[in-house]
């Protein structure tokens, strides 16, 4: 290992050489180099204070000296210039500062205006914006609709056009099926045509055979009986002497007497007493054949009763419904058609058929109540009301075909003849005849009292009215004038509706009273031939007389209706 | 390599503790321009012979700039402290190479004694930079980053790089940081590992070394310390001879002027300023004799007639 050895040494030379002798001269040459540095600084700072020193030196020197001299005043003199004039250009600085800062504070208003202008314009813009954005949203929406709208439009259309197709369709089976009916309905009036001439011709052979055989009956009857009444004639055979044949339901044939069965009596005893209805009784009325007797009340329901008139008992037979109020009358139709007719107080009139109990026909138009109604002929009635018209109805166009105008509530009414022509009573003290051809009272005549019944006798020749002056007048309808006046002591007329009936025969007049009683007047002679004044407990409202004349019946407000006869 | 470590640690120890004696002379044209009354005092310093010249530069900037107070920042005389740059015998220094290296290098090729030239008198420029030849000096952060590039280049010669990979930055740190502070126990503590042997090896894989002639660029050659095949230790005439060889057979293929000279017994070779004998192990020499940065610079400086 000599090698290392000889490096080593080499070293230790080398260190020997290089750092030894250099290392404490470099160390000392260094320390004197910052002494020296440190000391030139002092050197010169001292230098410094003592150019400054000699510098105040001279000054002061030069001071002490030049106190009084010229020199020194031109020296203050132009100190105090260059004074003055460096206090005036500080002025005149302060002056442009406070210029200057006098625009810095507008400018910077102005730019606070602007900023707040921004500002606003912004928020303005803002706004815009959203009401851009909630307007496309509503545009969206309406277009949406719209399309929604659109799209429903179509279907509607599309359905439309089926719809027309189906309705065409529709239309020409409707005129297929027209045509068929109305060939069908040709053939069967056709058939009817002969019908109806065939029913014709067996009735006028039928009506041959009657009329030859009553007239055989005349012949025999006038050889037999002398009759009193004169003028109870032989009237029109259509009315009295024909007799008509129609079935009911319950198989009976109801039909209307010959005048030589009329045989008037006047009753002595009430025969049958019967309480009909659940409230009062303001209408009773014989069928014309005298088989039924039919009453009304404010039970709204027009009984028919069924009467044998053998021996004068009463059963009910049905009950007739329709009427809304009181049944103030009750009419039946004499020509044979099996009508009744019933008006009441809920402003109408009303007309069953008695075949088949069935309500015909309702005919409203009065304002007020309906007081009275007769037929005139099957297809004529007429009515009077409280709202002070008379009415005229047909019964096949089922209208009103006049309204004559009284100007009084009228109480009842008769028919004069079958044109139209009426007679009618009313609350002030007139009655009216009117003329079928037009609408005007042909004349009037006064009474004492008001009107509340009118009765006209079968020749149509005999008016009996009943007034509240507690008489009854019977007016001849020639000359137009009272001829009798029946009147009683304990005859009252106290309510508007008493109805006042004559006999079949005009014999006789019959009247129900305040107090029950039923009273009959002579027509001729004019004295009271017969009062019923046990029987009745309440006012008697109606009084009707059996056609055939053997009977009477009445019905009083408490429900009662009382069969007379003998 | 079996050695006394006694012997070995005051080897190294004694490199550590090299100094060498620099003077800084101020350059004439410098002076005139010098702001005060006083021209500057020459500037000694030692320094040791593993660090480099930028490491010392504060102090030189500092002591100077006393004297250039105004100057320093006026570019119409270009004096500046950026313009710094180091001269001797109008060699600009390269600052790159430790300064043993510099002044063995130069010091004994240009002189005609050997040790007559300390302490070494280097001339401190301001102005005139020569941007031809030099760099400029760089801050304290690159010549760190070229102290562990060279490392680290070392480590990959010996062990392909193994172990100053495994090292961590707190131990590259302290590396340079004992160098730069000179603590030599903190150095020596991590450059231990770095001398082991990895591989199985008895010796490091190559040797790191540099050798450098006048007006030449360095050489720099792969060199196994350990003969396989004649089953020796490699001296360090091997080395050389080696490496001079192979050198010139390089110049010869590429056509150059002038053939480097391949006869060792013309040159000096000097190694931390000294001339270890020619039959020394490399491989000890890699180990104990080299720089910090692990390199075994060589100079050859050829004999004088």
């Amino acid at each position: 290992m000599e090698w290392k050895q000889i490096i080593y040494n080499q070293l230790r030379e080398r260190h020997r050489q290089e750092q030894d002798i250099y290392s404490e001269i470099v160390k000392h040459y260094n320390r004197l180099i910052e002494n020296y540095s440190i000391i030139l600084l002092r050197c010169t700072e001292q230098e410094r204070d003592i150019l400054s020193l000699r510098q105040e030196n001279t000054d002061l020197q030069k001071n002490s000296v030049s106190v009084a001299g010229l020199p020194v005043n031109d020296k203050v003199k132009t100190l105090e210039h260059d004074y003055m004039k460096a206090k005036d250009e500080i002025l005149t600085l302060l002056r442009e500062r406070g210029d200057i800062t006098k625009e810095v504070i507008s400018l910077s208003r102005i730019v606070k205006e602007r900023d707040d202008k921004l500002d606003s314009e912004e928020k303005k813009n803002q706004v815009l914006t959203k009401e851009n954005t909630s307007l496309k949203q509503r545009l969206d929406s309406a277009e949406e609709k719209l399309n929604a709208l659109q799209r429903v439009n179509e279907t509607i259309h599309d359905e439309f056009q089926a719809l027309h197709l189906a309705y065409m369709q529709l239309e020409r089976r409707q005129q297929e099926l027209d045509a068929t009916n109305a060939f069908l309905r040709r053939e069967m009036t056709e058939k009817l045509d002969k019908q109806c001439n065939a029913l014709d011709e067996e009735v006028q052979q039928h009506q041959k055979r009657i009329e030859e055989d009553v007239k055989r009956k005349l012949d025999e009857a006038k050889n037999d009986v002398t009759n009193s009444n004169s003028t109870a004639s032989i009237t029109t055979p259509t009315s009295s002497t024909s007799m008509f044949r129609s079935s009911n339901l319950d198989g009976k044939i109801h039909r209307s007497p010959a005048s030589d069965f009329m045989k008037v009596v006047v009753p002595t005893r009430a025969i049958t007493k019967w309480d009909c209805g659940d409230n009062e009784l303001h209408a009773i009325q014989f069928h014309p054949s005298g088989s039924l007797i039919a009453t009304g009340g404010s039970d709204r329901k027009i009984h028919i009763w069924e009467m044998n008139t053998s021996n004068g008992q009463v059963q009910q037979s049905y009950v007739l419904t329709g009427n809304n109020s009181t049944v103030t009358a009750i009419d039946f139709d004499n020509e044979g058609n099996n009508l009744i007719l019933g008006c009441s107080e809920d402003f109408a009139c009303r007309v069953w058929g008695l075949a088949d109990q069935r309500l015909r026909h309702t005919l409203t138009g009065h304002g007020a109540k309906v007081f009275c109604a007769k037929f005139i002929t099957a297809s004529l009635i007429a009515s009077g009301s409280q709202d002070r018209t008379l009415k005229l109805w047909d019964l096949q166009n089922r209208q009103c075909v006049r309204t004559l105008f009284a100007g009084s509530k009228c109480h009842d009414l008769v028919a004069h003849d079958a044109s139209g022509s009426l007679i009618s009573g009313h609350f002030d003290k007139k009655i009216r005849f009117w003329d079928s051809k037009n609408d005007s009272t042909k004349c009037e005549l006064q009474l004492q009292a008001a009107i509340t019944s009118l009765a006209i006798n079968r020749e149509k020749h005999l008016l009996l009215a009943c007034s509240r002056d507690d008489t009854l007048k019977l007016i001849e309808l020639r000359e137009n004038r009272v001829i009798q006046t029946f009147s009683h002591d304990d005859f009252k007329v106290t309510s508007d509706t008493i109805k006042a009936v004559l006999s079949p025969d005009c014999a006789y007049a019959c009247a129900g009273g305040n107090d029950g009683s039923v009273f009959i007047w002579n027509t001729s002679t004019g004295k009271i031939e017969k009062i019923f004044n046990k029987e009745h407990s309440t006012i008697v409202n109606a009084v009707a007389w059996h056609p055939e004349g053997r009977f009477i019946v009445s019905c009083e407000k408490q429900r009662r209706a009382i069969l007379w006869g003998e | 390599m079996n050695t006394s470590p006694l012997d070995d640690k005051e080897i190294t120890r004694e490199l550590w503790q090299s100094r060498i004696p620099i003077c800084f002379l101020l350059s004439e044209e410098d002076k005139s321009k010098v702001n005060r009354s006083e021209t500057p005092e020459p500037f000694y310093l030692m320094l040791s012979r593993h660090l480099y010249f930028p490491c010392i530069i504060d102090k030189i900037s500092r002591y100077y700039s006393t004297y250039y107070k105004e100057n320093l920042t006026d570019s119409t005389n270009n004096i500046s402290l950026h313009n710094l740059w180091l001269e001797y015998e109008s060699i600009p220094l390269k600052w790159h190479y430790p300064i043993g290296v510099l002044y063995d290098l130069y010091t004994s090729s240009l002189s005609s004694t050997s040790s007559c030239h300390l302490p070494w008198q280097i001339i401190v420029h301001l102005s005139k930079f020569p941007e031809n030849e030099l760099i400029r000096f760089p801050d304290k952060e690159t010549i760190e980053a070229h102290y562990m590039t060279t490392l680290k280049e070392a480590d990959a010669l010996k062990h392909k790089g193994q172990i100053i990979g495994d090292m961590q930055k707190r131990d590259h740190k302290q590396l340079w940081n004992s160098l730069f502070q000179d603590k030599y126990e903190n150095f020596w503590n991590i450059n231990m590992k770095l001398m082991s042997y990895t591989d199985n090896l008895q010796y490091f894989r190559y040797i790191p070394f540099r050798i450098y002639i006048l007006d030449r660029v360095f050489i720099q050659k792969l060199f196994s310390p350990y003969d396989i095949e004649h089953d020796k230790w490699m001296t360090l005439n091997d080395l050389i001879q080696f490496s001079l060889n192979h050198e010139a057979q390089c110049e010869r293929l590429s056509n150059e002027k002038e053939i480097l000279n391949i006869n060792i017994k013309d040159y000096r070779i000097i190694i931390h300023g000294v001339q270890p004998p020619l039959h020394t192990p490399i491989q000890w020499l890699s180990e104990y004799f080299s720089y910090p940065d692990n390199f075994l610079h060589i100079c050859l400086v050829e004999k004088r007639m």
